[in-house]
């Protein structure tokens, strides 16, 4: 096992013909450093070049080596490489890491249960190599009415891989959710799982409900006689209309709250908020006239007699 | 090794811990196997050419026992999963 190099120890040590011997000996340890193959385990390069490194060393790293080399005493040296690199401190025998390339007793202390394990590790690549052949996840997007998105309901969709899929809209959804279909993306390479269709739901919005948290606000308009007067009046929900009983003396504005007909969420269902707008009649139109003259008398009575209105 | 104190040497490892021979009581150096051997020149060269002290001894055994673990763990997995 003994490397007859033909070329320059000077030149292998990155050295000149004239260093000293202590530099020498530092160009060694440094390039040593670098290339001993325990500490560049698997690098074949890194174990041919320790070995020139060392040979080079033996050549002239001792002043009576080193003069003998400078003589050009090389034939000799090459027969003598075996008994020198007995007496010197050449490398001999398996490096370290031959012996414990095959699971060797000292780095055996590492492995199984024992602290330092690295099953750590392997998990981790294992589940990285899983995600990696793994079939792409999709993305699909569906429109919802507000109502539906309230209530819930059913859909069917086809995707992209020509499967038709029954898509549950759970009620009280709100827009950018997206529901999961798990294994039903793109299918997997070599037998590993297929990704999953994710479907991202879009409420439209609705012109006559508004959602607020748990709660639906819809506006209602009014007549004039049953702001005054108070009186049933229709009012939209989700479900349908429902008789909302508006109490007298109500403003523009006001809000009466119809209970148990907003959003499901958690086993609860919110409310819908009714705003109450008082709308008049248009201009030319005959209840507006007479609406006039009502309020024109109203208006005398209370600012000619004292408190007359009141005493009747 | 030095032949003088070859046995010397082995005696202060084996205290230190450095090494760790098969069997209990080591009277000879041929009681060594290729593994001992090959780890007592390691930590020569470390010691003489790569200017590691006393202390940096076990940590750097312990780094490069853990390397070769590692690698072989390594090899044994993508051999099986092959």
């Amino acid at each position: 096992m003994v490397t007859t190099v033909q070329t320059d120890p000077y030149k292998t040590l990155g050295v000149s013909k004239t260093a000293s011997q202590d530099e020498i000996k530092n160009a060694y340890r440094s390039l040593a450093k670098k290339y001993h193959p325990d500490l560049n385990p698997g690098k074949k390069s890194a174990e041919v070049k320790f070995k020139e490194i060392n040979s080079a060393y033996e050549q002239v790293g001792t002043p009576e080596a080193r003069s003998k080399f400078d003589r050009g005493e090389t034939e000799e040296q090459q027969f003598n490489d075996q008994a020198r690199a007995r007496s010197h401190a050449g490398h001999q025998g398996p490096f370290y890491y031959q012996t414990q390339e095959g699971g060797g007793r000292y780095s055996s202390n590492f492995g199984g249960e024992s602290e330092g394990s690295f099953e750590d590790l392997f998990r981790a690549f294992r589940q990285q190599q899983q995600r990696s052949s793994q079939g792409e996840d999709q993305l699909y997007r569906m429109d919802v009415d507000f109502k539906d998105a309230v209530l819930g309901a059913e859909r069917e969709i086809t995707l992209n891989t020509g499967k038709k899929l029954r898509v549950k809209i759970p009620p009280g959804i709100e827009s950018g959710k997206r529901l999961r279909f798990k294994g039903q993306g793109m299918s997997g390479v070599g037998g590993s799982p297929a990704g999953d269709a994710y479907i991202e739901v879009d409420v439209k919005p609705s012109p006559t409900f508004k959602r607020n948290g748990k709660n639906i606000e819809v506006e209602v308009p009014i007549g004039i006689g049953e702001a005054v007067l108070g009186g049933d009046v229709e009012v939209p929900t989700v479900e349908g209309p429902v008789m909302l009983h508006v109490p007298a003396g109500i403003s523009s504005g006001s809000k009466l709250r119809i209970r148990g007909k907003g959003v499901p969420s958690q086993g609860e269902r919110g409310d819908e908020i009714v705003s109450v707008r008082i709308v008049l009649p248009k201009e030319g139109d005959p209840e507006l006239s007479k609406l006039q003259e009502a309020i024109r008398n109203w208006k005398n009575k209370t600012e000619n007699g004292t408190g007359g209105s009141h005493a009747a | 090794m030095r032949p003088k104190n070859e046995l010397e040497t082995v005696y202060l490892y084996i205290e230190r811990r450095w090494i760790t021979p098969r069997r209990p009581e080591i009277r000879t150096i041929s009681e060594l196997d290729e593994e001992d051997l090959a780890r007592i020149q390691l930590i020569q060269e470390l010691q003489e050419d790569l200017g590691v002290n006393d202390d940096a001894v076990p940590i750097i055994l312990n780094l490069i026992d853990q390397l070769h673990r590692l690698r072989f763990e390594v090899k044994a997995k993508l051999k099986r999963s092959a």
